[in-house]
């Protein structure tokens, strides 16, 4: 009951004034760079990392951790309402949010998406206080065969479980490994597919990858359809929030199943993206509703967000006990404590 | 009008070339293995097999009759065609702009052109537009994040 009484202590420390107003400052300040697609989480908390320089170090982490959510959240609202995710861990939530917003529930589906959201951190928070020295030595024993596995499996319950014909898939998953192969390979130094070209020694950016695989195709489609521009229109009606909150306990087993998901992929460092795109595989499979999802299924928002926060969160983890950096966004956050 | 059996093979065709374009030049960092481990070319090399097997399969299934209730025979009509090409001609011809007169010369021409000319707004209204998106990039890149944007060849032969 240690751990208890000390969690019970760090929130007299945090909830006071001015640590609640740097929390609300901090929250909007990562929301409005998870939201841009060319910055996400973790460019925007080292665009952010100076204003702490001058802070005592309990008000920096307070702003930093409250960045940190921001961000991961603000990458899900581009997600959901332009099909456009602001980093790789939100892409798994445009498969069912986006559709669901542009059927004229963008304000159910970003109720829903906060909702898990808020579920997974919390998930997240329990086990860092409860379990902080006994998951570090898991943690530790995390290799790159575990590594192959777990985004072998990510990647082929992909295959298995798209709708889209299985071949086609395997095809765009490869285009994607050739394309993340282009430039300097990071285990023996060498220079790959360059074709002699000097810019692409440095490999694709993801900035320039969702840019021209999600933005471009996104315009092009709508402009396919219809000459007006398609971002679905978000007015917030509270009922629609609380409803959509409301609900979140009856998919009370997907929940619980992508926590968990999301706790261990954060633990053992394989981040927020494998969590999410394998939670909403595993929904994907095991959902009786499943041959809906990608049609703007809830439990298709609830699993990648679930995962995607859980993992975030306990991604704090080993960083917090080893050192390890979970995620990039964390690794900017751990060169911020630092100082 | 491109037809559903069209777009499918052209396609496989592109991701086919893709394929052997990652498989060509992954030989020059050596496949197999070495006295330092797994050479760095082996991986780039057998994705791009799968790339090539992948589109040889969806080349030949494209090209069997529809098998699948999905398959429409059109993909996309003569107008929705003519709608991208005026989204994507301009954008191609902005971006090649680029390298030769920077980017805020082009994005002014861009944008002035794409107001003035689908959309018959005012000239001056267009100009005034244009005029403000340039300084709106140079005050927020170069000013604020103090990032260099592209000047282009012909802005650096004027002197700046």
């Amino acid at each position: 009951m240690d751990n208890l009484s000390e969690l019970l202590h760090g929130f007299t420390i945090a909830i006071t004034v001015p640590h609640l107003a740097l929390m609300v400052i901090g929250v909007l300040l990562g929301i409005l760079v998870g939201v841009l697609p060319g910055l996400g989480a973790p460019n925007g908390v080292s665009l952010l990392l100076p204003l702490t320089f001058g802070m005592q170090p309990v008000s920096a982490i307070i702003l930093l951790s409250s960045m940190y959510w921001g961000a991961l959240f603000g990458g899900s609202v581009t997600s959901i309402l332009f099909n456009i995710p602001g980093e790789p861990s939100s892409v798994a939530t445009t498969f069912d949010g986006y559709p669901m917003a542009r059927d004229g529930r963008p304000t159910t589906a970003l109720a829903t998406a906060f909702g898990s959201a808020a579920f997974g951190a919390l998930v997240g928070v329990i086990l860092i206080t409860f379990l902080a020295s006994w998951v570090a030595q898991v943690a530790l024993a995390f290799g790159p065969p575990e590594y192959f596995a777990v985004y072998f499996l990510a990647f082929a319950s992909f295959v298995g479980m798209g709708g889209a014909a299985p071949i086609k898939t395997v095809v765009a998953l490869a285009i994607g490994f050739a394309i993340a192969a282009i430039g300097i390979d990071t285990v023996s130094g060498s220079v790959r597919l360059t074709m002699g070209i000097d810019e692409l020694v440095k490999g694709v950016s993801f900035v320039v990858a969702v840019m021209g695989l999600f933005g471009i195709g996104e315009l092009l489609v709508a402009v396919e359809e219809e000459f007006h521009a398609r971002a679905v229109s978000s007015r917030i009606d509270w009922r629609e929030v609380f409803g959509a909150v409301g609900r979140l306990p009856r998919h009370g087993v997907a929940l619980l199943r992508s926590a968990a998901i999301g706790c261990w992929m954060g633990i053992t460092p394989g981040g927020p993206t494998a969590a999410s795109f394998m939670s909403y595989g595993i929904a994907r499979r095991f959902s009786r509703r499943g041959r809906y999802f990608g049609t703007g299924e809830v439990e298709g928002i609830i699993s990648p967000e679930t995962a995607d926060h859980a993992a975030g969160t306990s991604a704090l983890l080993p960083m917090l006990s080893l050192g390890i950096p979970g995620s990039a966004t964390a690794a900017v956050m751990m060169g911020g404590l630092m100082i | 009008m491109i037809s559903r059996r069209a777009l499918e093979f052209a396609t496989a065709i592109l991701t086919g070339s893709f394929g052997v374009a990652v498989v060509i030049q992954s030989l020059d960092n050596g496949i197999g293995w070495s006295s330092a481990g797994v050479d760095p070319g082996t991986f780039p090399f057998l994705t791009g097999i799968v790339i090539v097997a992948g589109s040889l399969y969806n080349l030949v299934r494209g090209a069997l009759p529809a098998m699948s209730p999905a398959n429409v025979p059109i993909a996309i009509t003569s107008v929705e065609l003519r709608r991208l090409a005026g989204l994507f001609v301009p954008a191609a011809i902005f971006v090649a702009a680029i390298p030769l007169l920077g980017i805020y010369i082009a994005s002014a021409l861009y944008v002035f052109a794409v107001l003035a000319i689908p959309q018959h707004r005012s000239i001056l209204w267009s100009i005034a537009i244009a005029a403000a998106t340039s300084l709106a990039l140079y005050v927020v890149f170069e000013r604020m994040f103090q990032v260099e944007l592209p000047h282009g060849w012909l802005t650096a032969a004027l002197g700046f």
